[in-house]
């Protein structure tokens, strides 16, 4: 759960800073949209991929036997 | 939420508006930074907000909390089973990126 929280606000944040430039309304535009569903499947692969490699790393450096 | 009903009683757990204070914190200077780097320009020309910048600010937070609601939507469409619907069963899912 924590791990879901963590993950939740780095893509706010990251989300966020990349996609939200119109401030002209207070809601999301097209534009803005189109931006926070890409960033979103971006960010969350990306964070899978870094899993994945950080896991391998992780195997790597333990000693053998483990 | 029970941190919420207990302020109807006599006695509020004080672990819970701990909790809780800690949260509203850590929130509120998340969008603090955000919309200041947003909204307001770096030559700080002069200390008070102007119009435009207390307008920008506005937007800015109710378009936040707009980002949060629509991320959170787009995470639990890719992650269901992670938020678990009963607390007895609090398996960690093989399939979130760990940290």
């Amino acid at each position: 759960m924590k791990d879901f929280l963590r993950l939740y606000s780095s893509l706010v944040q990251r989300c966020f800073e990349d996609c939200a430039n119109d401030f002209t309304t207070k809601s999301i535009t097209g534009k803005e949209e189109t931006c926070v569903n890409k960033c979103a499947d971006k960010f969350l692969k990306h964070s899978e991929r870094v899993g994945a490699r950080f896991a391998e790393l992780s195997q790597q450096m333990a000693p053998p036997g483990q | 939420m029970s941190m919420w009903t207990s302020y109807s009683q006599a006695y509020v757990n004080p672990d819970n508006l701990v909790e809780a204070e800690r949260q509203v914190d850590s929130f509120m200077s998340l969008i603090v930074e955000k919309c200041q780097k947003k909204c307001i320009p770096t030559h700080y020309r002069e200390g008070d907000l102007n119009k435009g910048e207390m307008v920008c600010i506005d937007r800015c937070v109710a378009k936040y909390a707009a980002f949060e609601r629509k991320l959170g939507e787009k995470l639990q469409e890719a992650y269901p089973n992670s938020i678990p619907s009963n607390q007895a069963s609090a398996q960690p899912d093989p399939s979130l990126p760990s940290f």
